[in-house]
């Protein structure tokens, strides 16, 4: 099977036509860090196995733990482990995922595609992490996460996560479905918004120090 | 990225868009601003058509067209091998990068010339009217357009 294919949703693990793909997929998720568990569900390979790849591709320990399972405004509201930006960045990951299902002619195994979608979302904001290098771009284990809380199929229309169009900037933020819409609004306005007030608060501080050095 | 790069910066100066704000991201912006218009079906139509047509478009018009058009058509060969990156930076699917990786140069150059206009629409984001970004915030710009819809 031609490497750059899609993964269909129907191919079997142990079927010989795909499980060289289903092989090449384990190692990719190896090389981007997915835990154990979440490896074993789209590749069918055992935990031994995983953990045997684990060391000879990255001569690691695989990682331990269960697979993240964090509340859908994880994504969608600014929090102490992650910001505005953050929320920005699963936007882009999720408007990624998002196209790429739509974009396949077929239904495409869900590992395949989160791992694909990954390596695009990586790919894409290389220049960006470049530009700003603390930058934190989402783990494969956060997709995932993120990937569960969009929902798949007729589940989608009542997923969690949702993404919106912003009216002003034309960016599309992850919103939740189940909370008011009217609060929650779009990351990169209000990135702008707070940088906005630091200049203004600059300039009255300023103002201020003139008037009353006069 | 550089003709990425280029063809972006091409689209916004020769369509005129408003939204001054991704002149200034251009560098960090992995998407092309361009979306095809023709469907996989169509593009197949343009493509087989060797009678002379009665349309023929200007030349910066069919000059833009080609650049689009190569530039997709390496990027949708990019696609068949497995960067599927490719469908975001087209906003195009599966069907139309298929049609675009077999065209030839004399294909370009004929569909470029008789498509009635340009073959892409300018992005949506680049006719908003956006207030321009402090310095800071340009960079997560690109990040936003790229979560932006087609």
């Amino acid at each position: 099977m031609h490497p750059g294919a899609p993964i269909p949703e129907s191919a079997q693990f142990d079927d010989p036509i795909w499980m060289s793909r289903f092989l090449d997929l384990a190692n990719t998720m190896v090389l981007m860090g997915g835990k154990p568990k979440l490896i074993a569900r789209y590749t069918g390979l055992s935990s031994k196995a995983i953990a045997d790849r684990y060391k000879r591709l990255t001569g690691q320990e695989a990682p331990a733990g269960r697979l993240q399972q964090t509340q859908p405004k994880h994504y969608a509201i600014p929090h102490n482990r992650g910001g505005l930006d953050w929320n920005l960045q699963a936007a882009a990951f999720a408007s990624i995922y998002l196209k790429i299902e739509a974009a396949l002619d077929e239904p495409a195994n869900r590992g395949w595609l989160l791992t694909t979608a990954f390596q695009a979302y990586y790919r894409l904001t290389d220049p960006l992490q470049q530009a700003l290098p603390k930058l934190s771009r989402i783990t494969l284990n956060n997709a995932y996460d993120l990937m569960t809380h969009l929902g798949y199929g007729h589940g989608r229309k009542s997923a969690p996560l949702a993404l919106k169009d912003c009216d002003d900037c034309g960016a599309s933020y992850l919103v939740i479905t189940e909370a008011e819409l009217d609060n929650q609004s779009c990351p990169m306005c209000a990135i702008q918004k707070r940088f906005a007030k630091l200049v203004e608060n600059s300039e009255r501080i300023s103002a201020s120090r003139h008037a009353c050095a006069g | 990225m550089e003709d990425l790069r280029a063809l972006n910066k091409r689209i916004l100066t020769q369509m005129g868009a408003v939204n001054v704000n991704l002149l200034s991201t251009l560098n960090l912006l992995s998407v092309c601003l361009g979306k095809l218009k023709p469907s996989a079906d169509e593009l197949s139509t343009a493509a087989a058509v060797v009678a002379p047509s009665h349309h023929e478009n200007p030349l910066d018009v069919t000059s833009i067209n080609k650049e689009y058009l190569m530039f997709a058509r390496q990027t949708a060969r990019d696609i068949l091998n497995g960067y599927f990156d490719g469908l975001i930076i087209l906003s195009i699917d599966l069907a139309q990068a298929r049609v675009l990786a077999r065209l030839t140069n004399q294909q370009i150059t004929d569909i470029s010339r008789r498509w009635l206009g340009t073959v892409f629409d300018v992005s949506g984001a680049a006719t908003r009217n956006v207030g321009p970004l402090h310095a800071k915030a340009v960079p997560h710009y690109s990040a936003a357009m790229l979560a932006a819809a087609a």
